[in-house]
């Protein structure tokens, strides 16, 4: 049993599908839930709180199941949403005091660990501002912060880098993947990004328009296809002679985008033969590497109609 | 999982101490509970939150019980035996008072969470929505309670210091304490019901207002029109139409009170029948409050 | 003046919670006329005249809706920041603040004159002179509580707040007490020129003459349009607040 598990959940709002027949199984450690906006996702998340009722089907979060044991599941599970959740006239410490006392701290360990929590997600100082004035990357820790503060054995972080600018975003998947491997606290985080969740997450769950298009580790989804792609530079057009002269040594080849993509996965000399094959053409090479999947193929492949989001 | 690392140094001990898990006592929904409710009550009084939010409700609860405390003072001083102020009507002279404090501070309880988003980080936590509605709905009642009892009691033990009789105003004034706690349910029911379905604070505070006022105004317009005419079961219809009138005839006709307005009750069926109305408007109010909540979850 | 402000505007005040409230009150006012025509059998007229056309009417509905309609035709854009698509376009800020306006004071006029209107005549069909005399005096009331309540809003943030202060307390406790305060109260305004019309109306109005009533009306109308092109015009968009 691990830590959801879901058997034919579907939910329905008049004419519209949000969820159509989700079976699941998600385990412990970061499990990254992709899929476009209005895939599922948010709505997903929110039967599994018990927030929403399922039209159909049934669930399991850590073997209580939702519709009976809703309230226990509340009490053992964080949930930091997408939308804004912060009172601006309020000080980032004393609402996750109060948020954690909610969740049924006694009042000394409360005022305790949400000092601690602030301190790991790097809110620290600015913990005593009221948080109207917090830029969104504070915003998004403080709401980080208050879906840990009660130590839960799960958490929901809904589309946790929203709004971040780069390094804030790399700063949040780092904090993610840290609550999931130091923590030891389950993750379940969504994104609308695919490629943001490969560096995170050990296990990807793909959901477009309600359905589940797959679910497997993530390795599964960055294997290596077995193809090498190569980057040259040089004068007039590099990548043309590189190809063509590789060609000729009966290497099959051909560009992708401004790289070549060689499939010859049998041979062992490829490596050294590519170095020389760039020697004697003259060009400087750039990029020598192992070609691996992304997570976006997945809606290519399986989905059959048009191009990820 | 990081542990905590460092043996001592000289000159300090720094531990990197990483993340600990809890260990201690999780309390049930009650404890969350009685924790929403208490912050609440404070918050209605401006407490716990930016310094502001302090002067407006703090200034009209000092308006409320300064005349009170005056009147004490004149009767202790002038040694009299009877209160010049009547427990019962005494929250219907100052209702303009009670009206502005229950218009601006239901917003605190019911708009802010709804308006910030935080309704979510609520609602995703062990209390069921209609604990937290109810509990919200209990830390308002609580605090107009507070409000409109708190004059009322400073005049009754100045009564007593005064050595009025004893029996005569402690019946008096837990007949009029018994109307307080109804208005005050009454009063929280609609400015709860107003206030979580406006949302903008402005807005809320003024259609509250406006609603509590108007009615009032109309009730006694009606009935000194239909008094002057005859007809008083008109009078006592319209009676039914503002909580201050409405509370008042229950006050008047059950509990032998005095009556601020013009035509209260007068038979044992008609203070029944204004006592029931207000009930259902609590019952059916809160019944309307906790769906209404319970909606918010999904948003 | 700007057509399309204005009409949107006005689809944009009937589409908020707060038109409930808006309409309720003009009904109310005529419903309670009917009320006490049919409760004391036509017979009431003067002795109702006053609680429920002067106090009622003139002295709650019609500043009650002139608040409304006027927090609600600025109020929510400038709250959620919306308005700066307004201000981005090449019109006048004064031109906006007007158009918003006239379509306050339209509906003002509409439903609160209006209904004392209706309400005057329901009460007593046969003072058809009378009835005018107090609509166009709410008329000319209504378009200043209108500016007035402009001002009020551009002063603080609290506009909702302050006009109902004004109202109840200002006009409705103090104005009573303190007979003085008619010379800068809209609602004596209002019934002065309403008395100045119809010589058989008693409203109340004190000892105020009749031209500076209009005039001083006239001085809040336009001093309310302008104070309102000028807070759009400095209005400066707060940030992540």
């Amino acid at each position: 049993m691990g830590i959801i598990d879901t058997q034919g959940l579907t939910k329905r709002y008049g004419q519209v599908t949000a969820l159509e027949g989700l079976d699941l199984s998600i385990g412990e450690g970061v499990t990254g839930l992709v899929g476009a906006n209005g895939a599922g996702k948010s709505t997903l998340i929110k039967i599994l709180l018990g927030l929403i009722a399922a039209t159909q089907g049934t669930a399991q979060v850590l073997g209580h199941d939702i519709r009976a044991e809703g309230q226990r599941i509340r009490s053992v599970v964080g949930y930091m949403p997408e939308h804004d959740c912060l009172p601006p006239d309020v000080r980032a410490i004393d609402f996750v005091v109060h948020m954690a006392r909610m969740s049924g701290l006694p009042p000394t360990a409360a005022r305790e660990r949400a000092a601690d929590v602030l301190r790991h997600v790097g809110l620290a100082e600015e913990r005593y501002r009221l948080m109207g004035g917090y830029s969104t990357g504070m915003k998004q820790r403080a709401k980080l912060a208050q879906a840990l503060a009660h130590d839960p054995q799960l958490v929901f972080l809904d589309e946790p880098t929203n709004g971040l600018d780069p390094a804030a975003r790399d700063d949040m998947l780092a904090l993610v993947s840290k609550i999931g491997r130091d923590f030891g606290i389950s993750v379940l985080v969504t994104s609308h990004l695919l490629g943001e969740l490969e560096r995170v997450s050990d296990h990807v769950v793909v959901l477009d328009g309600g359905h589940l298009l797959r679910s497997s580790a993530t390795t599964e989804f960055t294997s290596d296809t077995g193809l090498l792609l190569i980057e040259v530079l040089g004068e007039g057009d590099a990548q043309t002679a590189m190809g063509e002269r590789l060609a000729a040594q009966g290497i099959p080849c051909r560009p992708r985008g401004p790289l070549i993509e060689i499939n010859a996965p049998g041979r062992t000399d490829l490596h050294d033969l590519v170095r020389d094959t760039a020697v004697d053409v003259g060009v400087g090479l750039v990029r020598l590497a192992a070609d691996h999947r992304r997570i976006e193929d997945v809606f290519r492949e399986e989905a059959g109609h048009g191009a990820a989001h | 999982m990081a542990l905590p690392t460092e043996a001592p140094r000289p000159g300090g001990v720094i531990h990197d101490i990483g993340y600990r898990p809890y260990t201690g006592p999780r309390l049930d929904t009650d404890a969350a509970a009685r924790s929403l409710f208490v912050t609440g009550l404070l918050n209605a009084y401006g407490i716990g939150r930016s310094g502001r939010a302090k002067g407006l409700p703090m200034t009209l609860l000092a308006l409320m019980v300064v005349p009170a405390a005056i009147m004490v003072a004149v009767m202790v001083t002038l040694r009299l035996t009877e209160p010049l102020l009547n427990y019962g009507t005494y929250p219907v002279t100052l209702m303009l008072i009670i009206v502005i404090f229950v218009a601006a501070q239901a917003p605190v309880l019911f708009s802010r969470d709804l308006r910030s988003g935080a309704i979510s980080l609520y609602l995703a936590r062990p209390l069921s929505s209609t604990a937290y509605a109810l509990v919200r709905w209990a830390s308002l009642f609580v605090a107009i309670l507070l409000f409109i009892a708190l004059p009322v009691i400073v005049l009754y033990v100045g009564a007593l210091t005064a050595e009025a009789d004893i029996a005569e105003q402690s019946r008096d004034f837990f007949a009029a304490v018994v109307g307080i706690v109804l208005l005050s349910a009454v009063l929280a029911t609609l400015s709860g019901l107003v206030a979580s379905h406006t949302r903008r604070r402005g807005l809320a505070v003024g259609v509250t207002i406006i609603a509590l006022l108007v009615s009032t105004g109309v009730v006694t317009a009606v009935q000194a029109i239909t008094a002057e005419a005859g007809n008083e079961t008109a009078g006592l219809l319209a009676g039914l139409f503002s909580p201050f009138s409405l509370v008042d005839g229950v006050q008047v006709e059950l509990l032998g009170g005095q009556s601020s307005f013009q035509v209260p009750p007068d038979t044992t069926g008609w203070g029944l029948l204004y006592l029931a109305v207000s009930l259902a408007l609590v019952a059916g109010g809160l019944w309307l409050l906790v769906r209404y909540y319970r909606k918010q979850a999904g948003r | 003046m700007n057509g399309t402000i204005s009409r949107l505007a006005f689809q944009s005040l009937f589409g908020q919670k707060r038109w409930w409230v808006l309409v309720a009150l003009p009904l109310l006012l005529m419903g309670l006329c009917l009320l006490v025509q049919v409760l004391t059998s036509g017979d009431a007229a003067a002795t109702s005249f006053e609680p429920v056309i002067v106090v009622f009417g003139l002295g709650l509905v019609l500043p009650l809706v002139s608040l409304l309609v006027t927090t609600g035709v600025l109020g929510p854009e400038i709250d959620d920041g919306s308005i700066v698509y307004l201000l981005s376009k090449p019109v006048s800020r004064y031109v906006v603040a007007l158009s918003k306006l006239v379509v306050a004071v339209a509906v003002t006029v509409v439903l609160g004159a209006g209904s004392l209107f209706v309400a005057g005549l329901i009460l007593d069909p046969s003072q058809l002179g009378q009835a005018l005399a107090v609509a166009v005096g709410a008329a000319v009331a209504g378009t200043a509580y209108c500016a007035a309540f402009v001002m009020l809003s551009a002063i603080n943030r609290h506009g909702m707040i302050s006009g109902l202060i004004y109202v109840l307390v200002f006009e409705g406790l103090l104005a009573s007490w303190l007979s003085g305060l008619r010379f800068v109260s809209v609602s004596a305004f209002g019934r002065r020129i309403a008395e100045g019309l119809d010589d058989s109306l008693n409203l109340v109005a004190g000892n105020l003459p009749v031209t500076y009533a209009w005039l001083a009306s006239l001085v809040v109308i336009v001093a309310g349009c302008y104070v309102a092109g000028r807070r759009l015009s400095r209005f400066q968009l707060r940030g992540d607040e």
